[in-house]
C-alpha cells in the first residue's frame, strides 16, 4: 500500500512538472531511484531488494535505448526506472506500456485538434515501413521532421490504470 | 513538420532531464509492445496446456493404483472413495500438482521467495520440499474429478480423470490481452485402465 501511495505522489509531481516545464527534474527522480531499493530491502528483506533492482534495470533498459536514439527524454528514462524500482519489474512494465498507450491516445486527440494527425501518421508509416525495406530503398526521417510531445497527463493516467489492474 | 508544430514545445536545452517523446514512436511502439508481450503470453499459455495435459496423465496414473489401494494407507478411507477432501483424492491431486510445479514452483521452506532461494547455497536447499509441494496457490487452483458419474471401477475398467487448472497469466500487458482477470481456465482429460492393487504390503 505504501508503495502505491509513494508511486502516485511521485507520478503526480512528475506529471505537474513535465506539463509545466517539459522537464522531469533530477531532484525528483534520483532520490526515488536511490531510495526505492533501500526501502524494499530494509522493510521486506533481500529478495525484495533484488526484485526492486531487477525492476529498476528492466524498466529502465528500453527507455534508455530509446533515449540513446534521441526518441525519448532522459527525465522519462529515470522516471520509468524509478517506477520499476518502486513497483517491481512486472508492474513497472505494465505502467510503462499503459503510459505509452495513454500518451498515444493523448497525441491523437491533440494532433487531431491541430490538424497535424495526418502528417504524423505518414511519418509513423515511413518509420515502420523502413523496417521492411532493403537498405538502399529506406527513406530516412530527419529528427527535425518528428513531432515531440510531453507525456504529462498520460503519466498519471497510465499509472492509475496500471494500479487499477486494467 | 518542425519543432514549432509540437503540441507543447519542450526545452531542448537539457535532454538529460527532458520529459518528452516522439509521437511517431508512441504510435509505432504501443502496438508493437502489445503484440510482442501478447505473443509471449500466448506461448506460455500453450506451454501451460501441454503441462496440464501431462498433469492429467500423472493424476490418472496415480488414480489407477490409489483408488483400490489398501485403506490403511489412507486413514481408513474405503476403496474407490473419491468424495471431496478424501485422502485418496488428495493423493491423486498431489500427483497432478507435482506435474504442474514447473509452472508455479513451490517456495523452499528455507526462504521466503524464489529470489531468496537463488541466494541459498544449493547444498543447503531442502530438495524434498521442492519435490512435494504441500501448500501454495496450486492447491486452490487444481481440481480433480472423474468423468462418468459415480465411480466404482472394476479391475480393467477404464478410468477417466478430468483436471481443471486455473493458469496464472503473469506477462505484463500480455495477460490483459490473452487472459481474463489474469487467469485462464485449462481443462485436460486422461484415461487409463484400472490396475487395482493386487499385492500385499
Amino acid at each position: 500500500m505504501i508503495f502505491i501511495v509513494l508511486t502516485l505522489a511521485f507520478v503526480a509531481v512528475a506529471t505537474f512538472w513535465d506539463w509545466r516545464t517539459g522537464q522531469i527534474p533530477n531532484w525528483l527522480t534520483l532520490p526515488a531511484l536511490a531510495s526505492a531499493p533501500i526501502i524494499h530491502g530494509v522493510g521486506y528483506g533481500a529478495d525484495q531488494l533484488l526484485a526492486s533492482l531487477a525492476g529498476l534495470a528492466g524498466c529502465g533498459l528500453l527507455p534508455y535505448v530509446l533515449f540513446r536514439r534521441k526518441a525519448m527524454g532522459g527525465g522519462d528514462v529515470k522516471l520509468f526506472a524509478a517506477l520499476g524500482a518502486l513497483n517491481g519489474f512486472s508492474m513497472g512494465m505494465e505502467m510503462f506500456a499503459l503510459i505509452m498507450l495513454a500518451g498515444a491516445l493523448q497525441a491523437c486527440f491533440v494532433l487531431y485538434s491541430r490538424h497535424q494527425l495526418g502528417a504524423v501518421l505518414s511519418n509513423t508509416y515511413q518509420m515502420a515501413a523502413n523496417l521492411f525495406r532493403p537498405k538502399d530503398q529506406q527513406r530516412p526521417l530527419a529528427t527535425e521532421a518528428m513531432t515531440e510531445m510531453r507525456l504529462g497527463p498520460a503519466l498519471l493516467v497510465g499509472t492509475v490504470l496500471a494500479i487499477a489492474g486494467l | 513538420m518542425n519543432q514549432s508544430a509540437t503540441p507543447r514545445p519542450t526545452n531542448p536545452a537539457s535532454p538529460v532531464n527532458a520529459g518528452s517523446v516522439f509521437v511517431e514512436l508512441l504510435f509505432a511502439f504501443v502496438p508493437f509492445v502489445i503484440l510482442v508481450l501478447g505473443i509471449i503470453q500466448l506461448a506460455l499459455l500453450e506451454n501451460g496446456k501441454i503441462v496440464s495435459k501431462r498433469a492429467a496423465n500423472a493424476a490418472v496414473r496415480a488414480a489407477v493404483v490409489i483408488l483400490d489401494d489398501d485403506p490403511r494407507r489412507y486413514g481408513g478411507s474405503p476403496r474407490n472413495s473419491t468424495f471431496p477432501g478424501s485422502p485418496r483424492l488428495r493423493e491423486i491431486q498431489r500427483a497432478a500438482i507435482i506435474a504442474l510445479a514447473p509452472l508455479d514452483p513451490p517456495v523452499s521452506r528455507q526462504s521466503g521467495s524464489l529470489f531468496a532461494a537463488l541466494l541459498v547455497p544449493p547444498a543447503s536447499l531442502d530438495l524434498p520440499a521442492l519435490l512435494t509441494p504441500t501448500g501454495g496457490s496450486l492447491n486452490r487452483r487444481v481440481r480433480i474429478s472423474f468423468v462418468g458419474g459415480t465411480l466404482n471401477p472394476g479391475l480393467h475398467d477404464r478410468i477417466t480423470v478430468r483436471l481443471d487448472y486455473d493458469f496464472a497469466c503473469r506477462v505484463p500487458v500480455g495477460r490483459a490481452v490473452v487472459c481474463r482477470n489474469g487467469i485462464r481456465h485449462l481443462t485436460s482429460q486422461a484415461t487409463l485402465t484400472n490396475q487395482g492393487a493386487p499385492y500385499a504390503y
